[in-house]
């Protein structure tokens, strides 16, 4: 997505004015009833509408209930606003995304089966089948979802990710999949179309964002069963009010007892609940992750078990030469320098890595080869050794086994030391690398999984959120053990196959615990299909994209950890708004019930504490207090409760404090002002 | 009164009949401790603002009322 749609405020007309639009057409019962506390709301809002009319009609004073009818409308119409603004953003997010995607054409291959470039039908995209073989050429944009099947070319995924830097792809191996949208930049690629125009993966991700397939999620239908049973019940006590007002003389009006009903049913939660969720989402969209349902989102905040594979994430996933430990005769300073020579033409990390830690540790300059007498042996994996032959010295350095080999020693007749400095590099979860020119051994370099710097913290903070980490690799337990206990995770899985993640997913599940994993190849694409919030990367296979229930487009294994935060804070902010709204109420009766009896209980009025100037006053107030919460809340529902890494008991005690007796007092103080308001400006 | 009693039966049984088939979740600093103070206090103050949200008419109309009418001097 562009990074003009990213930027957008919520404050801007340009999601204003539509939101605007839509929350009057939201307003819609055959919408609304999915609110069950808005819903209620409407109906009471068409009710007073009709005494209104009524009244009007029979020229009574008709200005009461009039007011009441405007502002129990203008309450619905805040909830659906709410709901609108939240969707703001991620409409004009998709409009980006679709505006893309218009005008792709593709080069047919008439040709298919034949190699070479030759022969091109050009079709309008949207006229592709599963099957087509499209070729794609410099400038060109992918004209859908597909399969590498020849080529190799630098692509340009900016559309998708944000990400400026191009992206390799080829054919073969996992990195064969491309994106409809995105650009070739350099050379060619032939493309073999796998998804049918309209479900490609732009236009998944337009109708995620735009929200069109969104369900409720389980925690939200348990919350909307709360407040329906809190509606009713409130339901009940008003309409029972009625009947105890009659006995006791009174004879309370309709329009009364809806005000007394829209301000104690949970509206302010009611209205916002499904902006928290869509905010969610949208929160995790701008951390360019796009979840394929609001389910998993909700699902990562209850997360207690994050498997993370070792490579990639929690190491930088190359070997690197950490130290160079000679034998006895040979000094640091000489086994450098024959390392050196030895992997100046080793284009791998770890050849590099040397050379790297050899100039900067021993202040070498890299020699110059010249002359015929220099032939380099390259790694393979028969013999397990590469190195140099210059000007007569023959270096090498390969696996401890195989230089042992090349000198002609076994393990035993190897110096003590030597063998010692092997053992204790094994021991430490590094690879040792063995040093020798001709015949002569001469030490070994320590290759060693270089942890990412402050990823120790990192799995700290989740920690002291109540969620276990652990480290997923193939290396050996020794290996495995050293580098969990460097990068701190509470466990690790070591020489893991595809089967035994998938076991061990399901063993952790059947114990209870939601797991979340990210996984980016085809082999790990069953592990997060069985994990409950799967994360695949952008970066990855077609497979492993379609397993996961989310996409991170950055493909930043850490991410995990931002999506567990987020999908938390959606939680928090309903309980906290829930809790808000409950404790509001207290406030309302103490308007609303001296209110109802001025004329059979003047004695009431020692209830009304807030001193409020009358009866009518007060229960407008009342409904206009109501109405203005949900929208001053709007931007805390869209933004989310702040969320502090410190534990489940902790963080509740907190917002207990916070919206507890904050949504206790708050109204006291807002209808006391909305009161004075009314008085001054003389409504009633 | 029948009504009063049963119907609420109904919903409790297949809450409890709900939670039987949820799995056991060990516990961890992400859980909610049920043996603090803060969980008494929540379940405490749960109970009063909702069940005095529900009755607070009824009880508004009659012995409040009659106390402040008592204090008044007129009684019924």
């Amino acid at each position: 997505m562009s990074t003009s749609a990213k930027s957008i405020s919520i404050l801007s007309p340009a999601i204003l004015v539509p939101a605007l639009r839509d929350a009057v057409v939201k307003l819609d019962p055959r919408q609304l009833i999915r609110n069950p506390v808005i819903f209620v709301t409407e109906v009471v809002a068409v009710l007073v509408t009709a005494i209104f009319i009524q009244d009007s009609a029979g020229g009574v004073g008709a200005g009461f209930s009039g007011q009441i009818a405007l502002w129990l409308w203008f309450t619905v119409l805040f909830a659906t606003f709410a709901e609108a603004v939240a969707e703001g953003r991620g409409k004009a997010q998709a409009e980006s995304l679709k505006r893309s995607k218009s005008d792709l054409i593709a080069k047919k291959m008439l040709f298919a089966g034949q190699p070479g470039n030759k022969g091109c039908e050009i079709i309008p995209a949207t006229a592709l089948k599963i099957g087509d073989i499209v070729l794609v050429e410099v400038n060109d944009l992918i004209p859908g979802d597909g399969e590498v099947i020849e080529g190799v070319a630098s692509v340009n995924e900016s559309a998708i990710t944000g990400e400026s830097a191009p992206v390799i792809r080829e054919a073969g191996g996992d990195r064969s999949a491309v994106t409809g949208g995105t650009q070739v930049i350099s050379d060619w690629l032939k493309v073999r179309i796998t998804t049918k125009p309209g479900e490609t993966f732009v236009d998944r991700m337009i109708a995620l964002i735009e929200g069109a397939k969104r369900q409720k999620t389980p925690n939200e239908i348990a919350l909307s069963i709360l407040l329906s049973g809190l509606t009713l019940v409130f339901l009940i006590a008003v309409v029972t009010l009625y009947g105890l007002a009659l006995y006791s003389g009174t004879d309370l009006s309709v329009a009364v007892l809806a005000a007394l009903l829209v301000t104690l049913i949970p509206t302010t939660i009611g209205g916002l609940l499904s902006a928290i969720g869509i905010a969610g989402m949208d929160r995790l969209i701008r951390f360019n992750v796009i979840a394929t349902s609001g389910r998993a989102v909700e699902a990562a905040g209850d997360v207690d078990t994050l498997l993370l594979d070792k490579t990639g994430t929690i190491t930088f996933g190359n070997r690197m030469a950490s130290e160079f430990l000679p034998v006895s005769g040979v000094s640091e300073k000489e086994l450098a320098e024959a390392v050196l020579l030895a992997s100046l033409a080793d284009e791998t990390a770890e050849g590099r890595s040397i050379v790297a830690l050899a100039k900067s540790d021993f202040g070498l300059s890299e020699p110059r080869i010249v002359g015929n007498g220099t032939t380099s042996i390259p790694f393979s994996a028969q013999t397990r050794i590469s190195g140099i032959d210059i000007e007569g010295r023959r270096i090498r350095k390969g696996a401890v086994d195989a230089v042992l080999r090349f000198v002609g020693l076994d393990k035993a007749q190897a110096s003590p030391e030597f063998n010692k400095a092997v053992d204790a590099i094994a021991r430490t979860g590094g690879t040792p690398l063995a040093v020798a020119e001709a015949d002569r051994l001469l030490g070994v370099v320590h290759l060693k999984d270089v942890v990412k710097p402050g990823i120790k913290e990192r799995f700290a903070a989740l920690r002291a959120m109540g969620i276990r980490t652990i480290m997923v690799t193939g290396d050996n337990p020794v290996t495995a053990a050293a580098i969990a206990s460097e990068a701190g995770v509470d466990d690790f899985l070591a020489e893991a196959t595809p089967e035994q993640k998938l076991d061990f997913i399901r063993k952790e599940q059947t114990g209870g615990r939601l797991i979340a994993m990210c996984g980016d190849g085809t082999n790990d694409a069953p592990a997060p299909a069985q994990a409950d919030v799967g994360v695949a990367m952008q970066s990855g296979t077609r497979a492993a994209r379609e397993a996961g229930n989310m996409v991170d487009l950055d493909s930043s294994p850490t991410k995990l950890i931002e999506i567990v935060e987020i999908g938390k804070q959606i939680l928090m902010t309903r309980g906290s708004l829930t809790t808000f709204s409950i404790a509001n109420d207290v406030a309302k009766y103490f308007t609303i019930i001296p209110a109802l009896f001025p004329v059979t209980y003047p004695q009431l009025g020692a209830l009304n504490i807030m001193d409020l100037t009358s009866p009518q006053s007060a229960i407008l107030s009342a409904v206009i207090f109501n109405a203005l919460i949900i929208v001053a809340l709007i931007p805390l529902a869209l933004r989310g409760v702040k969320y502090r890494p410190v534990g489940a008991a902790a963080l509740l005690s907190r917002n207990l404090l916070v919206y507890g007796p904050g949504g206790l007092v708050a109204p006291f103080i807002g209808i006391k002002l909305v009161d004075m308001a009314v008085t001054a400006l003389g409504i009633i | 009164m029948l009504l009063g009693r049963f119907a609420y039966l109904v919903p409790v049984l297949a809450i409890a009949g709900g939670l039987v088939t949820k799995p056991r979740v060990p516990a961890s600093s992400g859980t909610f401790p049920t043996d603090r103070p803060l969980f008494v206090g929540l379940l405490i103050g749960i109970i009063i603002i909702l069940g005095g949200l529900q009755f607070f008419p009824a009880p508004a109309l009659g012995p409040i009322v009659e106390h402040f009418a008592m204090l008044a001097g007129q009684s019924f």
